[in-house]
């Protein structure tokens, strides 16, 4: 057990940012939400999952759609709130407590500000290691926990229970939905056991992102290169080094996709580096190789200072080193792949981990 | 012929400059608390200087950091109420994490309910809350606010809530100024908050300098337009700059880099602008001054307007050194003139300027220094402070300094000199062109014409081309408008962004035309 005050916030929302790859959702309003809600209410209980009883119910507090427009909303921090009552009225039991359903990005933070305000603690695991775009991409759904039934708030006053026949639909119509309530809502779904988070999901994920955020903070502080000490604390891979010559969007399908094209600079002179996402970064290739490919993590780090650049905030001119990190086990199992894998996102390669592409590549 | 006049914290300084580019004249002067009679007494010495004809002036340009020395050291700010048009009360807490020294100009928090939603049909704009606005109106009164800060979630996308409530507002109360977000910035609540706030506290400051600024170009002789320069180095009207201050608290330094790409003739430089009270570090790339939007900070807090991609230290030739307890302490205050209360010049305050003119005398050809005046104040104190300032700005260089190729060093600003051939060698590949020291002013002469768009929109059934193609040309023709040459305008910019997440038909569109006067 462990108490979480500001200083530790800061350095996760850091963390957060990186474990994003380059999407999630800036986690700055979740920050402020959480250093508000602290300075309100006192500190957080961060609790090991092993020190959580396995009958407790635990349920994710997370956000669903453009963190963009939940920032021009200007949370209340109600709907989240609005969403545990319900669910807990429907279940019939006490939520014991919370976690975060991706550890990258925005949804880092959320539960921090509703624990603070609830009073209860935040358990240190996640479903993902990392963000990613759907909700039925959590380490959970590879193990059948269902989604639902599943609460959806807006700012409005409106909620939603949802009840589905599997995961992928609890994604398609609580994705309609969202729109229709005004392009973001708080959900309360994944309700389990702690038996089963402990057994399914991605455990000390927390301790991680603290760990890397810290790790640059100290780096700036005691003027060491931040790179290397990102490099040990994830144990990931130094891809490439340049600075971004061109930077293509496109709003297909609504998705932030599009293409990072860097120039080599260093070890990497006279090559260039293709990085493509779609609100996260998916696959790092050079023209001979592909370097990395989803579900592991990609995450394109500035060069002096080594904090995380997101897919919007790349631009054109900037140096960058771009890293690879693996990813947790649990997706590099056959459902995982099929799940968050390269095919899954229309890519026409099958999956390698980076450990081994680093090694030797891929020639495509 | 073109006046360009540059109001500092420390100096004025003006200049002249024929059609063809050169300097007739200039002046430089100290800027007294009075503004407007400063800038009438130093444009009328360099007019005299150069003995031109009033009429016979084409524009006169004015920049100044007058606002943001207001932001360091408030004197003039005013006391701000913020009414926010949300679904529900935010918890976050108005100026959170700010400055204590300018949160607390935030008096009073109001919340209204918006009528708005983030969906795609435009709705019918109701009625306005009267009842609610009259009782937020009588606290106004009764707290004695000065000036108040709408700020309406959306509001990037519908303007009408926020201007409505402006007008009842403005209406009932005509001596409070009013700012509405959707004029500040766009998408990102809390950014846009932010600078709508900072820019309310602002009101005073632009409208009590340049309220007579009319009269005073009168009595010049001025009859021609005259104009302020903003953050991204571009133009505005008087009464723009006095609505929205905000927009100048970067234009010091953009004028300065542009200045000084006009003296050297280089496109491509890192300029570093030594001045009284800062040291201003900036990037010139294509002969434009860089700047940057969101996130970008003003004394730590996050807003969302354009600003000049600089780093600036608070340390300017005229701040004040002082031992304390054994510890050499370089002071936020400045000496208000050093060439009268600098140790150098006969004064009793001990500078930045002092300690290396210690070190590295005659840096100034300036024949008031008496270098016997400078010999109670220890060679070891005074070595420390130069390594201090000059480790300060070698960081921010190398941060800058691209690191594949090695761009040249411009040197500008009256304490310039100071650091040239001392810290800077022939190596370091450093410059200091002649005009050096009215760089700003010779900057703000050649800034441009600027027209810019950041909005969201829903498609439609319209394609985002059409919309992209309107809103080109809407853009172009307000650059014609306000008095580009069509020949002249670029469009400097175009940027689309998608919304993460939501397989919605919106996207965010950026903007940014140029254009010369």
């Amino acid at each position: 057990m462990r108490k979480i005050g500001k200083q530790e916030i800061e350095d996760m929302a850091i963390g957060a940012a990186l474990l994003g790859t380059g999407g999630g959702g800036d986690p700055y309003i979740g920050k402020l939400m959480a250093l508000q809600a602290i300075e309100e209410y006192g500190e957080v209980i961060l609790l090991d999952p092993e020190e959580v009883p396995d009958d407790a119910l635990v349920v994710p507090s997370s956000m669903m759609g453009a963190p963009t427009v939940m920032l021009e909303k200007a949370p209340s921090g109600e709907e989240a709130i609005r969403a545990f009552n319900q669910l807990e009225e429907y279940l019939g039991e006490k939520i014991y407590g919370t976690f975060p359903i991706e550890a990258g990005g925005v949804n880092s933070m959320l539960p921090f500000a509703l624990a603070a305000r609830l009073g209860i603690p935040v358990i240190d695991a996640d479903g993902m290691g990392r963000a990613f775009p759907e909700l039925q991409m959590v380490t959970f759904y590879l193990d059948g926990i269902s989604a639902t039934p599943a609460i959806i708030a807006d700012e409005k006053g409106n909620t939603a229970l949802l009840s589905t026949i599997d995961n992928v639909w609890t994604e398609r119509i609580a994705r309609s939905a969202t729109i229709q309530m005004g392009g973001s809502v708080m959900c309360a779904m994944y309700s389990m056991t702690a038996k089963d988070l402990k057994k399914s999901g991605i455990t000390n994920i927390l301790k991680l992102e603290e760990e890397i955020g810290k790790s640059i903070r100290l780096a700036k502080i005691n003027n060491v290169n931040p790179i290397e000490k990102i490099l040990e604390t994830v144990n990931g891979f130094e891809l490439f080094k340049g600075k971004v010559i061109d930077i293509d969007r496109k709003t297909e399908s609504g998705f932030a996709k599009g293409v990072a094209t860097f120039e080599g600079l260093e070890q990497n002179k006279g090559e260039n580096l293709k990085l493509r996402f779609q609100n996260e970064h998916l696959i790092a290739q050079t023209n001979e190789k592909v370097l990395c490919m989803t579900p592991d993590l990609i995450a394109v780090l500035d060069s002096e200072t080594g904090l995380p650049i997101t897919t919007e905030g790349i631009r054109y001119g900037s140096r960058c080193v771009v890293i690879g990190i693996p990813c947790h086990p649990k997706w590099r199992t056959e459902k995982g792949i099929a799940t968050v894998g390269p095919n899954y996102f229309g890519y026409d390669m099958a999956y390698t981990p980076v450990e081994e592409l680093v090694k030797k590549g891929v020639t495509q | 012929m073109r006046l360009g006049i540059d109001v500092g914290g420390t100096n004025t300084d003006a200049v002249i400059i024929d059609d063809s580019g050169n300097i007739k004249a200039w002046s430089k002067q100290l800027t007294t608390s009075n503004l407007g009679e400063t800038i009438y007494e130093t444009a009328k010495i360099v007019l005299n200087e150069a003995n031109v004809k009033p009429e016979s002036m084409k524009g006169v340009f004015l920049g100044t950091t007058h606002v943001l020395n207001e932001l360091y050291y408030p004197k003039n700010l005013a006391k701000t109420a913020l009414i926010r048009l949300t679904k529900k009360p935010s918890k976050i807490k108005p100026g959170l994490f700010w400055p204590s020294h300018l949160s607390k100009y935030i008096i009073k928090e109001f919340h209204l309910e918006t009528k708005y939603d983030f969906t795609r049909q435009i709705p019918h704009y109701d009625e306005i809350d009267h009842e609610s606005v009259f009782k937020i109106m009588k606290e106004l009164e009764k707290a004695k606010v000065e000036s108040v800060c709408i700020v309406g979630a959306f509001s990037s996308f519908y303007e009408d809530e926020e201007n409505n409530l402006k007008k009842v507002i403005a209406s009932h109360m005509p001596s409070l100024s009013v700012t509405v977000s959707n004029e500040i910035g766009s998408i990102g609540f809390l950014d846009r908050e932010n600078a709508s706030l900072l820019n309310s506290m602002l009101s005073f400051v632009m409208k009590d300098a340049l309220s007579s600024i009319n009269d005073i170009f009168k009595n010049l002789g001025l009859h021609c337009p005259y104009w302020i320069t903003q953050n991204d180095g571009s133009l505005m009207k008087v009464e723009e700059a006095i609505k929205l201050p905000i927009f100048t608290i970067g234009s010091g330094i953009t004028n300065s880099l542009r200045g000084a790409s006009k003296l050297t003739g280089l496109k491509n430089f890192i300029g570093i602008d030594v001045g009284g009270s800062t040291i201003d570090i900036g990037m010139v790339s294509h002969g434009h001054p860089q700047t940057e939007e969101g996130p970008v900070k003003v004394l730590d807090i996050p807003v969302n307007v354009r600003l000049p991609k600089v780093h600036s230290l608070s340390t300017g030739g005229g701040n004040l050194v002082n031992t304390h307890n054994g510890d050499l302490l370089i002071e936020d205050t400045i000496a208000s003139d050093i060439t009268k209360d600098g140790l150098a010049w006969g004064g009793e305050q001990w500078t930045i300027s002092d300690s290396f003119l210690k070190i590295f005398p005659h840096s100034f050809k300036d024949k008031h220094i008496k270098y016997e005046n400078l010999e109670g104040i220890s060679t070891e104190d005074c070595l420390k402070v130069v390594n201090t300032v000059s480790s300060r700005i070698r960081e921010k260089i190398r941060q800058l300094q691209p690191k594949d190729q090695y761009v040249p060093l411009v040197l500008v600003g009256g304490g310039s000199p100071l650091l040239l051939n001392n810290i800077f060698t022939k190596f370091d590949k450093a410059i200091q062109p002649v005009g050096y020291q009215i760089c700003n002013a010779v900057g703000a002469c050649y800034a441009p014409l600027s027209s810019s768009l950041d909005k969201v929109f829903w498609l439609n059934d319209r394609t985002k081309e059409e919309i992209v193609e309107r809103e080109k040309e809407r853009v172009i023709t307000e650059l014609i408008h306000k008095g580009a040459k069509p020949e002249t305008i670029k469009i400097n910019r175009v940027e689309e962004f998608p919304f993460d997440y939501l397989k919605g038909e919106m996207f965010r569109l950026k903007i940014m035309a140029f254009g010369d006067l």
